[in-house]
């Protein structure tokens, strides 16, 4: 059902590809903007940031114009983007951003900003008035559906089961359009220090205190799992060792 | 005399000491005593308490349980916390939902039980006035939860944004008073000291400790939030079996190799598995074509994925690239499953199959494994 | 009684205004396709290109192509030889006499035809088909009447007979344009020759894709009249002789794709109706009778099904076999182009595999770094800006498969051996964006294009190298539209050049296996390069005993036109059946030169003839090899 009295937002990023790190549409935001179509015939697409070409890739998605919201390199989103979107019903975006931090925190800060209830990990989305129901993700086939009143912030799951199209004629009809900026963004001051992932993270362990012998057995008793071949036996024994590797993976409890 | 030497079976029957080592059973000499498995011949020897005398400071790790369990992630958000806590400092532990376990061997000093907030219900308001009381009560140096799909990853936002504190989110990497995560997507590693609420990624600690939590029960929050925003309309649970596989977190998948297509959901079902196909097998009209991973079907990212009877070409490979521990049953040692899988299991299908029912039937299931059958 | 060849002449004159009329409305039909070059000069090569390009064809099938000579033969000789003595009214006996032979051969003709048609072959039309050999028979009968018998000598209602056996053959012959009755094909095939859409064909073999405008206003296909008005004519050309739908590879394997109904379908489009009286198979599992188009309608789906127009894998067997000279390839992919640019609508990972084009620069979604990984211990040379090389060696996807990767070391291997100046592409490489092209995806494949004609236009070599025949297409054939002009070679015929040369040296193999080989339909169909890669088989020894369709004729095993990526089901797959006819040979190894074909007839489960490409047959060839 199509809802053209209600203002909505869907919040779009510029993503990026995990093999190539090329921009692009970033799937979640991809999904949030299809949700946001399903609802509405007019959603406001809205960026803060630079009018990036991968921002067209929403245009083939369905957006019919995208619009800018100037930020300066390293600003936060939040200011920007919460005047913009003060007075709207409904305002989606995707759940963890691509690139960039990929926090996560983002619906959760512009809902308080807005004083809206935020509701993230949302597979589907219905209008029931001014009542809107989220079913919502949860692991191991389960499904929670929960109910808020309009305005929210809904972030969107990567698995909602959406099928967006990726259409070339919308690409070449659709704008960016740049907005002036409503307010100025503060630039934070980043408590942190990022460098390229070379390095595996390092588990955190409790102090080694066993003796060389011991721990020359303890890395051979851990390292000894890949590849393992179970050829002989009768059926029942080799049963027996797929339940052992499964226990012992702690992949079933019992 | 070369000769005569005798190697160690390296499959030789064990058990898992607590600290995560593996004890190879001297006298048996081949098998499996499912016996030995099944209850421990032996008794863990005590450990010793971590936190010397009365503490001067808290750690705060809260987490949701599930059926009255937390889950390997929770412990690890538990063990985190106890293995970065100075010696003064206590470990408090808020679980939401029921706990029918001892976390103690996790490092947990204090614990704190919410029965009826488990990860089914859905009350961000109150959970939130919970967790404050709490943070307001212990005043904790940090605040560890595991950042999940559970409810965890929802209330840790929740509440750092609440206080105005500053967030660590799928932490990779802790150290004392520092914590690593990845940024763009995985290509850069973003390090920084450790702010007040820390959620981590799963497997960032080691959950087998040489030290043992005080385990004292402490009385849970009891703040009363107002009638809130929010409303649970309830759940809705899908069958293993009809879990869109790209969600599945268990997969038993047959190819040309297997006949018998009810053993092989009969065992997808003891495991709570869902049912995944080659393309071979969706040829020929035993599953339908959403059941087909690989190339040109679906691609999945199970921790387990059961392979049987499949051979494991490119095609297919290419859909569990992602799956951490495959296991194979495959008539043929040479097939190329084998050199993907972590277990390869030589055999024909039918009778390993039904073995694996033999044996699971033996077996009590706990309720874990049958109710999201 | 001179009243009834006056009646001859009124009928002439009449047939010849209805034939006018109808040739007209239908003219309107195809007229109200887009636009296309047009010059009635070009009527001038119909002789031409029908004696030698059409004739080419027919004469594969030898009983048709006699049948055919006598009956048109006959019918064109006797139907001039009736202009000019009815329709002048001349009446001269002596042109009477040579009525009689012309009609005698036509008749001769209509009995070959009734022959065919009495236990005709599946891929015939049935339906007004089947009485054509009666109205031709008819019309031969009638004349032959006329011209022997003295009019005096005529029963008033012997003479009617004959005006009633001549009305229906005229009627046959002239009202099929109007009516869109079997005859049409003549009217349509001669003007379909003349004003081809795809006339350089007549030169040389042309199979190159034509750019699509990304300002057009419509993208592609949407609606018949979208076509241009000369594809209109051309689909009206089309005899239902089926020779398309045997050849075609889904068809066989049960996919829900029939060219020859492809084209009548089309017809249908622009000629609006349902398809409930197609005479001839369907779609496999489709019925008839659930489709129907009209000019202005969108195609898919009320007359066309998504799955038919993707189960295509653009190998052109169906372009190959048609005596009509139709183009259904450019047909499916002018459908496609909308479908994937305007709507988005590709079935299965072929939209994901679009969006990796675009992200990665390749299919797979790997990383690009990685894709000469394969030669990291080879010790080849990477090319770089500002040196020179002779062959620039560029791998394609198939670079991605560690299956592939072994012939691509061969094929280094074999190089280092004939000591060439080459040089890999390296990272540089990105896809040529071939498959997307399939598609229909026009817009990332001129981007790719684009990416790729940069990138190599900063580099300094002689030519291009590669073992991909779908890379060998796309640069040699459909990048000069694009601007990128370079020589490109695939990797038989380079290696064949050496062999002959002396410059690699090649002992006998050590195979002991019966070898067929499989030609790629973008190398053989879409290049005419059959002979290269059996010249290097031949040099080492290796006696090849030939599949049945072989050669440009050769049957695809299922790999183009990204249809393992759309993959539609059908009741068997196309390897199967490839691999099936490599066993009918006997064969225990299919040669192969594709990176595709070598996947598609790999992936052919159970015990198989084993898979090896030529490069690794030749490699383990090499002369002073342990
Ligand atoms: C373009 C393309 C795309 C493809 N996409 C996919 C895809 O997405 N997914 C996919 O799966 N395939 C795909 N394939 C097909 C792939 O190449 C293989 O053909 C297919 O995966 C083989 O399926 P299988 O392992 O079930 O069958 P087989 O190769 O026949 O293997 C059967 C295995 O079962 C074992 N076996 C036999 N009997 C028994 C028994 N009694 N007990 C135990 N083991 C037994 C055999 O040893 C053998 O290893 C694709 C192929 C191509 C060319
Ligand atoms: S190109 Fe090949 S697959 Fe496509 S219709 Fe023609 S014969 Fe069939
Ligand atoms: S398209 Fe060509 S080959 Fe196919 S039926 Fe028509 S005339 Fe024959």
């Amino acid at each position: 059902m199509m809802f053209p009295q209600l203002k909505i937002a869907a919040l779009v990023s510029v993503g990026r590809n995990p093999a190539s790190g090329a921009p692009r549409a970033a799937r979640n935001d991809v999904l949030a903007l299809d949700a946001a179509l399903a609802l509405a015939p007019e959603v406001s697409v809205l960026h803060a940031g630079d009018a990036a070409p991968a921002l067209h890739d929403y245009l083939a998605y369905g957006a019919a114009s995208v619009e800018v919201l100037p930020l300066p390199a390293g600003a936060d989103a939040l200011a920007p983007l919460a005047a913009r979107v003060a007075g709207y019903d409904l305002i989606l975006c995707g759940q963890r951003a691509e690139a960039g931090q990929g926090s996560g925190t983002l619906p959760y800060r512009l809902a308080k900003a807005l004083n809206m209830p935020v509701v993230s990990a949302a597979l589907e989305i219905t209008l029931l008035g001014d009542i809107v129901e989220i079913v919502q993700f949860l692991p191991k086939g389960q499904r929670r559906v929960v109910r808020v009143s309009l305005p929210a912030v809904i972030a969107l799951h990567p698995l909602a089961p959406r099928a967006p199209r990726y259409v070339y004629a919308r690409l070449r009809a659709g704008r960016l359009l740049s907005a002036p900026a409503l307010v100025a963004a503060p630039l934070p001051v980043s408590p942190w220090q990022s460098e390229p992932a070379v390095k595996k993270p390092q588990k955190l362990k409790p102090p080694e205190t066993r003796q060389g012998h011991a721990r020359l057995l303890g890395a051979i008793a851990t390292e000894s799992k890949g590849g393992a071949l179970v050829r002989e036996g009768s059926a029942a024994e080799k049963a027996r060792a797929i339940l052992d590797y499964l226990r012992t993976n702690r992949l079933i409890e019992f | 005399m070369n000769q005569e030497r005798k190697r160690l079976d390296p499959r030789r029957p064990f058990v898992l000491s607590p600290a995560g080592l593996r004890r190879i059973i001297l006298g048996a000499t081949g098998g499996f005593d499912a016996s030995l498995l099944a209850a421990p011949a032996y008794k863990p020897a005590p450990k010793p308490l971590r936190l010397k005398g009365d503490p001067a400071g808290y750690l705060l790790v809260a987490a949701h349980s599930q059926r009255g369990m937390l889950d390997a992630h929770a412990h690890q958000a538990i063990a985190a916390a106890a293995l970065l806590a100075s010696p003064q400092q206590a470990v408090v532990v808020l679980v939401f939902g029921s706990l029918n376990e001892d976390l103690r061997a996790y490092g947990a000093d204090l614990v704190a039980v919410l029965p009826g907030a488990d990860e089914l219900g859905f009350a961000p308001e109150q959970e939130l006035a919970w967790l404050c009381e709490f943070v307001t009560r212990y005043a904790p140096a940090h605040v560890f939860m595991p950042d999940n799909e559970i409810g965890d990853g929802d209330l840790g936002r929740r509440l750092a944004i609440h206080l105005g504190a500053e967030v660590a989110t799928h932490v990779v990497e802790l150290k004392p008073g520092a914590v690593a995560m990845y940024w763009q997507g995985g290509a850069a590693l973003a390090r920084g000291l450790m702010p007040l609420v820390v959620l981590i990624a799963p497997d960032v600690a080691e959950t087998s400790l040489p030290f043992s939590g005080a385990g004292e029960t402490v009385a849970p929050p009891a703040a009363q939030a107002p009638p809130g925003r929010y409303q649970n309309r309830g759940l809705r649970e899908i069958a293993a079996s009809a879990l869109a596989l790209e969600e599945a977190d268990f997969i038993v998948a047959a190819g040309n190799g297997v006949a018998d297509i009810p053993t092989l959901e009969a065992v997808a079902a003891a495991f709570g598995a869902a049912v995944g196909a080659s393309r071979v097998a969706v040829d020929e009209g035993k599953f339908t074509r959403d059941k087909q991973i690989g190339a040109t079907g679906k691609t999945v990212s199970a921790s387990t994925y059961l392979a049987v009877g499949i051979s494991g070409a490119v095609q297919h490979l290419q859909g569990i690239k992602a799956c951490r521990h495959v296991i194979a049953i495959n008539s043929d040692a040479s097939a190329p499953i084998t050199k993907r899988a972590d277990l390869s299991v030589v055999g024909d299908a039918q009778e390993v199959m039904s073995a694996l029912l033999a044996e699971l039937a033996q077996r009590n299931l706990p309720d874990t494994a049958r109710e999201s059958v | 009684m001179h009243s009834l060849d006056h009646l001859v002449t009124l009928l002439f004159w009449l047939a010849v205004a209805a034939l006018a009329f109808g040739t007209m409305r239908r003219a309107r039909l195809w007229r109200a396709g887009a636009a296309a070059p047009f010059n009635w000069a070009q009527l001038l090569t119909v002789p031409r290109r029908y004696l030698v390009d059409v004739h080419h064809v027919v004469a594969r099938d030898p009983y048709i192509a006699r049948t055919h000579m006598l009956v048109a033969g006959g019918a064109v000789a006797a139907v001039a030889l009736v202009a000019l003595n009815y329709g002048l009214m001349l009446y001269w006996p002596l042109l009477n006499g040579a009525i009689v032979l012309a009609a005698a051969v036509m008749l001769g003709g209509s009995y070959l035809v009734w022959q065919r048609r009495r236990a005709p072959l599946p891929r015939l039309s049935a339906g007004p088909w089947n009485r054509l050999p009666y109205t031709l028979a008819a019309f031969a009968l009638g004349l032959l009447a006329l011209a022997l018998l003295p009019s005096a000598l005529l029963s008033g209602f012997f003479a009617a007979l004959i005006m009633l056996a001549l009305l229906a053959g005229t009627a046959e012959l002239v009202l099929g344009i109007g009516t869109g009755g079997p005859m049409k094909h003549a009217v349509a095939g001669v003007l379909h020759l003349a004003f081809h859409p795809r006339a350089e064909r007549f030169a040389m073999r042309s199979t190159a894709l034509r750019p699509l405008d990304l300002a057009a206003p419509v993208l592609g296909v949407e609606k018949p009249t979208d076509f241009r008005w000369n594809q209109l004519l051309g689909f009206d050309a089309c005899v239902q002789c089926g020779k398309c739908e045997a050849a075609c590879p889904a068809f066989a394997a049960g996919q829900p794709l029939n060219p020859k109904k492809f084209i009548q379908d089309m017809v249908l489009g622009f000629s609006g109706g349902s398809d409930a009286a197609f005479a001839g198979s369907s779609y496999p599992g489709i019925t008839l009778g659930g489709h129907s188009g009209a000019p202005e309608e969108p195609i898919l789906p009320a007359l066309l099904a998504p799955e038919t127009l993707w189960s295509c894998t653009t190998c052109r067997a169906c372009v190959e076999e048609c005596p009509m000279q139709i183009e259904h390839v450019d047909a499916i992919i002018d459908l496609r182009r909308f479908q994937t640019l305007a709507r988005g609508a590709l079935p299965g990972k072929g939209a994901e595999m679009l969006g990796n084009l675009r992200e990665t620069a390749t299919q797979g979604g790997y990383d690009n770094a990685a894709r000469y990984h394969w030669a990291v211990d080879l010790n080849v040379r990477q090319i770089r800006p500002g040196e020179s090389v002779d062959v620039l060696l560029v791998a394609g996807e198939g670079a991605f498969d560690m299956r592939y990767q072994r012939s691509l070391r061969a094929l280094v291997k074999l190089l280092q051996a004939a000591s060439v100046d080459f040089a890999i592409l390296g990272a540089l490489e990105v896809d040529t964006g071939d498959t997307a092209r399939r598609l229909g995806d026009e817009a990332t494949f001129q981007a790719q294009a684009a990416r790729l004609i940069a990138t190599l236009s900063t580099l300094t070599f002689g030519r291009i190298l590669t073992a991909d025949p779908h890379v060998f297409h796309s640069l040699k054939n459909e990048y000069p539209a694009l601007g990128g002009h370079f020589t490109v070679l695939h990797h038989t015929v380079f290696l064949a050049g050496l062999a002959s040369s002396g410059q690699l040296k090649l002992s006998a193999t050590s195979e002991t296996r019966a070898i067929t080989y499989h030609d790629p339909c973008y190398l053989g169909r879409y290049n005419g390069e059959t002979e290269a890669p059996r010249a290097l088989l031949r040099q080492i020894g290796v006696r090849l005993t030939e599949m049945e369709r072989s050669g440009l004729r050769g049957r695809c095993c299922g790999g183009g036109g990204g249809a393992p990526l759309t993959d539609i089901p059908g009741t068997q797959r196309i390897p199967d059946i490839r691999i099936a006819d490599a066993r009918a040979t006997g064969a225990g190894l299919v040669a192969v030169a594709c990176p595709g074909c070598t996947a598609m007839l790999e992936g052919v489960v159970g015990p198989r003839p084993e898979v090896i490409d030529v490069a690794e047959l030749l490699a383990a060839a090499l002369e002073g090899q342990a």
